[in-house]
């Protein structure tokens, strides 16, 4: 069992015994400068009582005090630091001490992968090596220690996150003055906040740091390799948040306590694949039960709370290597279903809300420069033919994200002003430069017409869904209401789009759904925006035609591949429903009681979870949104 | 630049997919206009072929690459115009068949030279030529036990040419085609059972 207890070992060796290593005044300088960011409170997350500060050791004292760190303290999250010389030789990498030699660097040097495999003898702990020393690129030959260890992969078992402030043929500078090396002048900059990290947690894991640091010149490549599928990260304090945008610094969630490594192997394998294949695709329902899958069998739920900030850390790392834009903002919004659904805990849930305001501020704000700058930018990478179908979908979906940020802005007390801003060009470039994409052709855009028509109602922008939903209205119409099932399989995407072409009825066997969800929705954005006038005479074109829509008993579960407690409420044109005085009627007996009903007992962070999980899995609409535009709530 | 946003690899590969299996199948269609299905051999490794026993000199070929390109305007998709990917297909399945087609004559030509088969129809009747041709062919039995006979391939602007020589050609004509076609489906008939006798038989 473990503590929350974070600390540094920070070495600087700037004095050496053989005369082959030329002495490095500035190596001590970087360990001074070093330790007093990471201890200093204001800068660092490092107590200074359990922190060390070796200048000159020996190979011995360096082994030492880390195994006094592993074996005998309660640290969960260690620093370690090294200034000094360092060298790749034909055995591995190796950090130079006072007593080591420069040309039996394997017999006299510190061995990284002897470093490594100590650290793999420890469980529940973090570890953030830095190593500012020449060629220090070199330790990646040392990392295949890392994947031997048993606690790799074990939620709550080891973790750790290597930073190189030069790459393998590269040397590492130091001023002439005496003012210490290029590679931790630039690392300490970011940390003491001259550099906007561009995220507003009140504590940087070394992976935010290691993506800003730009050594003077140019001369130094930084490398940074993180393997921490699960863990702690955090390596100093957010200054350049907490100075210029203090209101919006939010705190981690506590972590560090007690956690049992006790999964099975099976839970270590699917936490790994999940993990492998985030870099390539975020596949949101398979890490959704993936996550819910092992969490919920834990026995006790405060250590699953415990587990998944840590592995969020991990994952998200991994999300930010995805060539999707909207990865981290995929991924995030899946921890906060996980830690809504599961565990039902509020203070998690919000946590990962308030990284997900963050994420979707910085994607729009890129986004919306994108879209301005670059009239087909949305094309740009895509996938050629397989666009005419999915280019509509992602449309009307990166217009229904847009507006969702504003909402989780303003439901996690962030200023909604910036991403509102976002939020407007966005929709503009996509009316400018997208219209003729504004077309309804798969029923996963229904979860989407309802938030555009209801948000679009909260932040003044009516006429654009008018237009937006107009559109799709429109295309069922022209398409004669073949709208691709909401699980169609890709492979038969190509057949469903020749269908849509064809004269051929709607194949509700193999392509469509019935009932419609999408027509549904639809229909009551003119509900919501009391406009059924204006399809009053397009109903006889529907006759026969099955819509309807799934209501919750709860919005509190609204993330499973199956919500289980809910109803299904549907009607048939030309039986149930002639005109729109009995399709209003409908709505106003049918739909808003339920939705009204499903909303009592839900919080404004399940309401936002729920809104974020149709979104994701858009097999499911967040009518609880249309209390907003409907006066009810 | 930044990323862009909600891409699906997955969708695109599968969509290329279905793509060039539309292009095979109409491909197929088309070639089996020419060939009959049941002549066609598919191998999943290597890229030559050879039939070393084969009697009659068919013996090798290799694998020839086709291929051909197609183009969309990224205008085409931000306006919906969806029909230019059938447009797209037509076109590909077009462009290989036409190279399939040309190296299927050309294949064939080879052939004939090199075995005789030719039969020159300039400056004589067509039907002439048809009869002599016919004479030449060693046809098969079809499963029915009727002569399967060969497709002709013409020049459209060459058929009604063609059909009203036929016709002009009359009875006493059509009566010496039928008497070669049962003389060669005596022969095809005989040179089948000499086929089956081969086999080993209790």
């Amino acid at each position: 069992m473990r503590f929350n207890e974070t600390a540094c070992i920070v070495i600087g060796v700037s004095k050496y015994e053989d005369s082959g290593l030329q002495q490095l005044p500035g190596a001590v300088v970087d360990a001074r400068g070093f330790f007093e960011t990471a201890t200093g409170g204001e800068t660092g997350v490092c107590d200074l009582e359990k922190s060390s500060l070796l200048l000159n050791p020996t190979v011995q004292q360096v082994r030492d005090a880390i195994a006094e760190y592993i074996y005998e303290s309660a640290t969960t999250n260690l620093t370690i630091f090294f200034a000094g010389h360092g060298g790749e030789t034909k055995s591995g990498y190796y950090l130079a001490c006072a007593d080591s030699e420069a040309r039996k660097l394997a017999h006299s040097g510190l061995s990284l992968t002897d470093l490594f495999q100590m650290l793999n003898e420890s469980d529940s702990i973090h570890v953030n090596v830095v190593v500012d020393a020449c060629e220090a690129g070199g330790f990646a030959v040392d990392i295949p220690a890392i994947s031997k260890s048993f606690e790799m992969g074990v939620a709550g078992g080891l973790s750790i996150s290597l930073l190189a402030l030069s790459s393998r043929n590269q040397s590492a500078g130091e001023a002439i003055d005496g003012s210490g090396g290029f590679g931790t002048k630039a690392l300490l900059n970011t940390m003491l906040g001259s550099i906007d990290t561009g995220t507003n947690k009140s504590e940087l894991s070394l992976a935010d740091v290691a993506q800003l640091v730009e050594i003077q010149g140019g001369s130094q490549i930084a490398s940074f390799w993180s393997f921490n599928l699960q863990g702690a990260p955090s390596f100093c304090r957010n200054c350049y948040a907490l100075r210029h945008r203090s209101a919006e610094v939010f705190e981690p969630p506590v972590q560090g306590i007690p956690v049992s490594s006790n999964l099975t192997q099976d839970h270590r394998e699917k936490l790994w694949l999940c993990y492998l294949q985030i870099s390539k695709q975020v596949q949101p329902r398979k890490i959704y039960s993936v996550l819910s899958g092992i969490l919920g069998d834990l026995e006790d739920n405060t250590v699953g709370s415990s587990v998944l900030p840590g592995l969020f850390e991990s994952f998200s790392h991994k999300a930010r290597e995805s060539d999707d834009a909207f990865a981290p903002v995929i991924l995030t919004s899946v921890f906060s279903m996980v830690a809504a659904d599961i565990y039902n805990a509020e203070d998690l849930c919000e946590y990962f809300l308030r990284v997900l305001a963050e994420q979707l501020a910085s994607t729009l704000s890129v986004l919306a420069a994108d879209l301005e700058s670059d009239t087909l930018f949305l094309l740009r990478g895509a996938g050629g033919y397989s666009e005419f179908f999915s280019l509509p979908q992602r449309v009307t979906l990166i217009a229904a994200w847009a507006l969702s940020a504003v909402r989780i802005h303003e439901v996690v007390g962030f200023e909604p002003e910036p991403v509102q801003r976002s939020m407007r060009k966005i929709l503009a470039c996509l009316s400018r430069n997208y219209a003729g994409s504004f077309e309804l052709i798969s029923e996963r855009q229904a979860p989407c017409i309802v938030v555009i028509s209801a948000l679009c109602a909260a932040y003044a922008e009516g006429d654009w869904a008018e237009n937006h939903i107009g559109c799709l209205y429109h295309s069922y119409f022209n398409r004669r209401g073949k709208v691709a099932k909401n699980a169609l399989p890709s492979k038969e995407v190509f057949s469903f789009l020749r269908h849509r072409l064809s004269d051929e009825d709607a194949d509700y066997e193999k392509y469509c759904d019935r009932p419609s969800e999408s027509l549904f929705a639809l229909l009551a954005h003119y509900w919501i925006s009391e406009e059924l006038d204006i399809i009053r005479y397009d109903l006889s074109e529907v006759d026969g035609t099955v819509v309807g829509t799934f209501i919750p008993k709860n919005y509190q579960e609204f993330s499973g591949e199956i919500v289980s407690k809910g109803n299904n409420v549907y009607f048939r044109f030309g039986f149930e429903v002639f005109t729109i005085a009995e399709l209003a009627a409908f709505f106003e007996q049918h739909l808003k009681p339920r939705v009204d009903h499903a909303c009592r007992d839900t919080s404004q962070h399940q309401n936002c979870v729920a809104l974020v999980a149709s979104l994701v899995f858009p097999d499911r609409i967040p009518w609880q949104i249309i209390e907003d535009a409907t006066g009810s709530g | 630049m930044g990323k862009c946003p909600l891409l699906s690899d997955e969708d695109s590969s599968e969509f290329m997919r279905s793509f060039a299996e539309q292009v095979s199948e109409n491909t197929r269609y088309l070639r089996e206009r020419y060939m009959d299905p049941q002549n066609v051999l598919k191998f999943s490794h290597g890229h030559s072929w050879e039939a070393p026993a084969n009697e009659l000199g068919d013996k090798k070929g290799t694998l020839q690459q086709h291929g051909t390109e197609t183009e969309i305007r990224l205008a085409d998709i931000t306006e919906g115009r969806a029909h230019v990917i059938f447009d797209a297909i037509n076109q590909v399945t077009q462009d290989m068949h036409d190279q399939m087609e040309r190296m299927m004559f050309e294949t064939m030509k080879e052939a004939t030279d090199r075995t005789g088969q030719v039969v020159h129809a300039a400056g004589r009747p067509m039907p002439e030529a048809m009869y002599e041709m016919l004479e030449k062919m060693e046809l098969p039995l079809g499963k029915d036990g009727e002569l399967s006979m060969p497709s002709m391939f013409v020049h459209p602007s060459q058929s009604p040419k063609i059909m009203a020589e036929l016709d002009k050609a009359g009875s006493e004509f059509e009566q010496r085609f039928e008497l070669l076609k049962e003389k060669k489906k005596e022969a095809a008939r005989i040179k089948e059972q000499e086929r089956l006798a081969r086999f080993e038989r209790l």
